[in-house]
């Protein structure tokens, strides 16, 4: 049945939300718990058991993602990704271009239904469902929508980084038939939403609702595809195709070449006419829906949820989901949960030996750094606990949803909560990280407090600083002593 | 719980039949209307009932005294509203009675309904206690929007929230499309829209509702009262919540349409237990329910070739198709006491009241038959046929469809006078081709008719008549013996042809039956969004038209007011007035105070704003004078300048608005060649007359230079201006 679709991963994005962090990364490669985001996506289709995928992204990152994936599935260890084949496929780097835009320019490749995927989806839905949905209602375009167990409709309290907003949908539903589509935005434009008098027959009752995400995962029918290609006006998926064909639905055929229902493959109106009566000849494009209600928020899973499918497209969205991720890993890259513990524990035992070690030697080595930091290097080598080469010392406290790449380093008395570190970092002694992600090869002085920061690459955080809600630039370098509290709000980025 | 019935429809749409009966006692399948309305209050345990009235007052007062001992539990007061002109005047004038001091059930007197009120009225106390601003909730019910009962003035969709049921908005479609304003969305969750529903009509209502009826006396009915209370939202603050039930049956029998699909609804038991087998009032016995949904009083006699297909509801004493004839066949119809049908007979969806006769080989298709009306053998009654009690009608004659025969001469009321006016034109061409088989003679007989009883009303009478009148000769029309229509009614038949009122902006087919409105509605049905939106789409449009409005430029944006053109009109009205008004030899005597109110009006019209009326006032002025010989001119403007001053004043407050005026004086005065020497007269008038004041007339002149190139005409005006000035500066020091 997978096979009968073909799977595009949109990856030409330019992360705008994400910045600063994707002036150095490539959106797809961004690590979330220190796998590539896009592997996120690749190996659900390969848990699913679709064949091939086609990646599409700008000519600048092949080479890239190519080699981070490679890199992420020859990883040893449990985050190994198994991702699906793949081939890559490049848009100009210059370009202005829309996702529709990108998926014509590819069109002649595409011989099925697409389906399309953004290359930021964290989701471990089984698009078996979607597909059902897909087939059942025999539709034009099928969509995923997911109702998050948090409020997302509620006006948000000041929140730091709000850097970039996000367009929330409104969205018309008639059981799992998608009558509505709009963003807010333009809906706001327009001050009314409208549907077409014959349409709200059809519909009878009508659910309007904003409490719905749209992680842009659609299937569209071959014939879409098509009329992409043939319309150079439809530009992006999200804002023209998907409120176009919903707003099509039930629309009286017309006369002039162009017209929509002259894209439908005959065979497919063939299919009814006469056959089924109920259905009728204006009732050939549908817009379908798989709604999920109640998936598990970003960082806090929901007792009560089985899913969890979100999009990572702002930075606030990013630092979230690093830091929930610990929950999500086992079902989302199906790394067994002795696994999960054995990550965590690899951590801890590498915490805890030197600890011990500390016991032992007495409280007096933090005059003595160099030293005390060789000693460690090898007790933890000697432990053979970690095989990635972490090292991290006399550390009071790491709680369990805390990730650390290859090759980083914790000096004795550092503290971390609930964070994601990436490779070659170190951590200095008495530091205190609550709730940060800081990328690779970073370095922390002594000392330090930081609470809910992001560190981009490179950047060097001198000791006795103390940082708070804010976002510290690639290759920056803190001074010593710096006390900084991020503007929460505004629209201005608050990098230092 | 008390109860309010409105037992006046404020309509005319079963005219004739409604003429001396209220439609409340139309009799549906054999009866009347209002005792399935207080029988569904009595049952939801209604213990006082205030029955509204106007029209034919006695008779409904008569009928409740009758039933009343059916209804032991349940108070019944009829209340007499002679004034009232629409629902909101019955409800004001209940108010004025005090007599309602609780929570209230709001019902019109054409109902049926088997809804179970309790747990709706609980809910809405509950509600209401704990939040004053809830004014009432609105009970509607489920039904499929082809189903006939949904009538086409009721064609409406809501808004409501989907948490507390709150009605957040109504309206009805526009140009084929459902549009959801968007504040009613936002700020919450969940909204449905629902277009699948129908108004019971069914309303429970705090005692406050009351009170808004006698603070706004425009609202004309419960819509107004929701318009009202949805358009004002934030200023109002009240709330009208809805409950949906698709489990009963509730629906207002507005219209002929509705009558018939509840009558065929009534007998395939939807409205249970309100069916004739077990809910009869005002007979001694019950139907006897047979297979089909057959419903037979005992005594029915039943000729040998008669057969009933089903749906058919036979009064006490009723003799259907005795004799040796052809077959009489009966489907979904209705017949009063003692009706006789003859042979050969064809009954779909016919119904007839009590007392009347159907002869042989007849055919009635979907009309209404009053009482005691005689139809000789070969009469065909085709689709939305009204036959007035008491008529007569044969032999062998076809009515055409949707006419309506009454037994006196159609008097022409002052109503009627509007509603003609209100006909579009495919009535007054179906008027005419009704007439044109008239006879002559009685068209003469009905234009005496509206003459003598409404001479004043001539005027809109002719619009209706003249139709008439234009192709006809005013030769002789066969009247038989009596006075009658023959050509409508038939050699032996009585009565006249009846042309229905219409209510006021009411669309024409809401009084007509919906062709093939039961049987045929699933097959035939054409949506008539479909049909409409087509036509729209017909239209030649750009090839990629459509794609284009969906990326964002919206086809149906309104058209920006063009301001330049709105400008000009109101200018042009201006000159017209002055033009008109003001003769150039007796400017004082010009009706000045009537022009400044004209004036103000189509600001208004215009939505002018202060410059611009300055502008065009002296606009006006200057540009009039071109119709003064040029020695005169001078003296014109003055005058009328100094008319105008005080009006002027109005529109140049500040010092801004002066410097415009003087600007405006100066443009159009460079402009118009002939006035061009006024320009002193001009300036000294308005200053004068306290329009402008000194400083400014300085500070303008301070800033005005023509300078080494100027025209001569600049020129000219210049040199006025400076010798203005200079006046003023002299005159100035002489003060001092």
């Amino acid at each position: 049945m997978t096979s009968s679709f073909q799977p595009v991963v949109l990856a030409a994005g330019l992360g705008q939300g994400l910045q600063p962090l994707t002036k150095t990364y490539c959106k797809a490669t961004l690590p979330i718990a220190n796998v590539p985001m896009i592997s996120y996506v690749l190996h659900l289709l390969n848990r699913e058991g679709f064949p091939d995928a086609i990646i599409i992204c700008r000519e600048s990152h092949e080479d890239r993602i190519k080699a981070t994936l490679t890199a992420s599935s020859e990883k040893k260890g449990p985050t190994k990704t198994s991702i699906v084949p793949y081939t890559i496929e490049t848009i100009p780097d210059d370009s202005t271009m829309g996702t529709a835009d990108a998926l014509r320019l590819f069109a002649s490749k595409i011989q099925k239904d697409v389906l399309l995927l953004p290359c930021d989806l964290i989701c471990n839905v089984p698009f078996s469902r979607l597909l059902d949905v897909h087939r059942l209602r025999d539709a034009s375009l099928t969509m995923l929508l997911a109702r998050p167990s948090r409020d997302i409709t509620a006006k948000k309290k000041t929140q730091h980084r709000a850097t970039y907003q996000l367009d929330r949908d409104i969205i018309g539903l008639a059981d799992d038939r998608v009558f509505i589509m709009t963003s807010e935005t333009s809906a706001i434009e327009k001050t009314a939403l409208q549907v077409s008098q014959h349409a709200g027959t059809q519909a009878g009752t009508i659910t309007i609702r904003r409490d719905l995400e749209d992680p842009h995962v659609y299937i569209l029918k071959k014939w879409v595809v098509d009329m992409i290609a043939d319309r150079d006006l439809l530009s992006s998926i999200k804002d023209d195709l998907v409120p176009y064909l919903v707003s099509k639905q039930f629309a009286p055929p017309r006369k002039h070449s162009k017209d929509i229902y002259n894209y439908i493959p005959a065979s497919e109106t063939a299919r009814y006419a006469g056959i089924v009566p109920s259905v009728k000849l204006d009732d050939r494009i549908r817009c379908h829906a798989l709604v999920l209600e109640n998936v598990h928020g970003l960082n806090r899973p929901s007792p009560t949820a089985n899913f969890c499918c979100t999009r990572v497209r702002t930075l606030e969205q990013y630092m979230e989901i690093n830091h929930g991720m610990h929950n999500f890993l086992q079902d989302l890259l199906d790394v067994p949960e002795e696994q999960v513990q054995e990550l965590q524990a690899d951590l801890r035992t590498a915490l805890v030996t030197p600890n011990k070690q500390q016991q032992q030697h007495g409280d007096d080595d933090d005059d003595d750094d160099a030293s005390g930091d060789g000693s460690k290097q090898a007790a933890t080598g000697a432990e053979g606990t970690t095989p990635r080469g972490i090292t991290v010392a006399k550390v009071a406290k790491v709680s369990k949803d805390v990730f650390v790449g290859v090759g980083s380093r914790a000096e004795p008395g550092a503290t971390m909560h609930s964070c994601v570190i990436g490779d070659d970092c170190t951590i200095g002694e008495g530091t205190a990280i609550r709730g940060c992600v800081i990328m690779n090869n970073v370095s922390i002085g002594r000392n330090c407090l930081l609470t809910n920061v992001c560190v981009c690459d490179n950047a060097r955080i001198e000791s006795n600083s103390r940082l708070s809600n804010c976002n510290v630039a690639p290759g920056h370098v803190v001074k010593p002593g710096t006390i900084r509290q991020g503007t929460v709000t505004g629209s201005a980025p608050s990098f230092i | 719980m008390q109860a309010v019935v409105v037992a006046d429809s404020y309509n005319r749409r079963f005219d004739p039949l409604t003429q001396k009966t209220p439609r409340t006692l139309l009799p549906l399948c054999n009866v009347p209307l209002i005792d399935y309305v207080l029988k569904f209050l009595d049952s939801n345990g209604v213990t006082e009932t205030f029955v509204v009235t106007r029209t034919n007052a006695d008779k409904i007062h008569q009928h409740l005294e009758s039933v009343s001992s059916q209804f032991k539990s349940m108070k019944l007061t009829c209340v007499v509203s002679q004034g009232s002109h629409n629902f909101g005047d019955a409800l004001r004038d209940l108010e004025t009675r005090k007599q309602i001091d609780s929570h209230f059930i709001l019902v019109t007197g054409d109902i049926v309904s088997n809804y179970d009120l309790r747990p709706v009225i609980e809910e809405h106390i509950a509600r209401a206690d704990k939040d004053k601003d809830c004014l009432m909730t609105m009970l509607m019910t489920q039904c499929d929007h082809e189903h006939p009962v949904r009538s086409i003035e009721e064609d409406t969709f809501v808004v409501v929230d989907s948490e507390d049921n709150r009605l957040l908005y109504l309206d009805s479609p526009e140009d084929g499309h459902i549009r959801v304003p968007l504040d009613r969305v936002m700020e919450r969750k969940q909204v449905q829209l629902r277009y699948d529903l129908v108004q019971s009509h069914i309303f429970i209502c705090t005692p406050l509702m009351l009170m808004q009826f006698h603070d706004n006396f425009d609202y004309a009915s419960v819509f107004d009262l929701i318009r009202g209370v949805i358009d004002n939202e934030d200023i109002v603050g009240y709330k009208i919540h809805t409950a949906v039930s698709p489990k009963f049956y509730a629906t207002r029998c507005a219209n002929l349409t509705s009558y018939d699909a509840m009558t065929q609804d009534l007998m395939n038991r939807w409205t249970y237990p309100l069916v004739p087998d077990m809910f009869a009032p005002s007979h001694d016995e019950l139907y006897q329910y047979k297979r089909s949904n057959i419903y037979l009083q005992p005594g029915c006699i039943l000729g040998r070739r008669c057969k009933l297909l089903g749906s058919v509801v036979l009064g006490p004493g009723c003799v259907v198709g005795e004799g040796d004839g052809a077959e009489t066949t009966l489907r979904g119809t209705v017949l009063g006491r003692n009706c006789t049908v003859g042979c050969g007979v064809r009954l779909r969806n016919a119904y007839v009241l009590d007392g009347s006769t159907i002869g042989n080989n007849c055919s009635v298709d979907h009309a209404l038959i009053g009482r005691n009306v005689k139809i000789y053998d070969g009469v065909v009654i085709p689709h939305g046929c009204v036959i007035d009690d008491g008529v007569e009608l044969g032999p062998d004659v076809c009515l055409e469809k949707h006419m309506r025969v009454s037994l006196e001469p159609q008097e022409a009321s002052g109503d009627t006078m509007a509603g003609f006016v209100a006909y579009n034109e495919e009535h007054i061409a179906r008027r005419r081709r009704q007439l044109s088989v008239l006879s002559e003679r009685d068209e003469e007989g009905e234009d005496g008719q509206h003459d003598a009883a409404h001479s004043s009303a001539e005027e809109s009478a002719d619009d209706a008549s003249e139709g008439a009148a234009e192709g006809h000769e005013p030769a002789p029309r066969p009247l038989n013996a009596a006075g009658f229509d023959l050509a409508v009614v038939g050699a032996r038949g009585r009565g006249y042809a009846f042309v229905p009122e219409l209510d006021f902006g009411e669309a024409e087919e809401n009084t007509l039956w919906k062709e093939g409105s039961l049987e045929a509605a699933p097959i035939l049905y054409i949506p008539r969004t479909m049909s409409r939106s087509s036509e729209i789409e017909e239209m030649p449009k750009e090839e990629d038209e459509d794609l284009d409005s969906l990326l964002g430029e919206d086809e149906d944006a309104e058209p920006l007011i063009d301001v330049d053109a709105e400008f000009e009109e109101f200018y042009s009205d201006v000159l017209e007035l002055i033009q008109q008004r003001v003769k150039p030899d007796n400017v004082k005597g010009a009706p000045f105070s009537a022009i400044q109110v004209e004036i103000t009006g189509s600001r208004a019209a215009h939505n002018m704003d202060h410059s611009d009326v300055c502008c065009a006032i002296v606009r006006a002025i200057i540009t009039s004078a071109d119709r003064v010989p040029r020695a005169k001119c001078e003296r014109y403007l003055a005058q009328l300048t100094a008319a105008m001053s005080p009006f002027l004043q109005n529109y140049v407050e500040t010092d801004m608005d002066q410097h415009v005026c003087i600007e405006n004086v100066w443009e159009f005065c460079m402009e118009n060649e002939h006035s061009r020497h006024c320009f002193k007269t001009l300036l000294f008038t308005l200053y004068d007359r306290e329009v402008l004041d000194e400083d400014a007339i300085l500070q303008w002149f301070e800033g005005f230079n023509p300078g080494e190139g100027a025209s001569p005409a600049e020129k000219s005006l210049y040199d006025q201006a400076k010798q203005f000035v200079t006046w003023l500066e002299e005159a100035e020091e002489e003060s001092d």
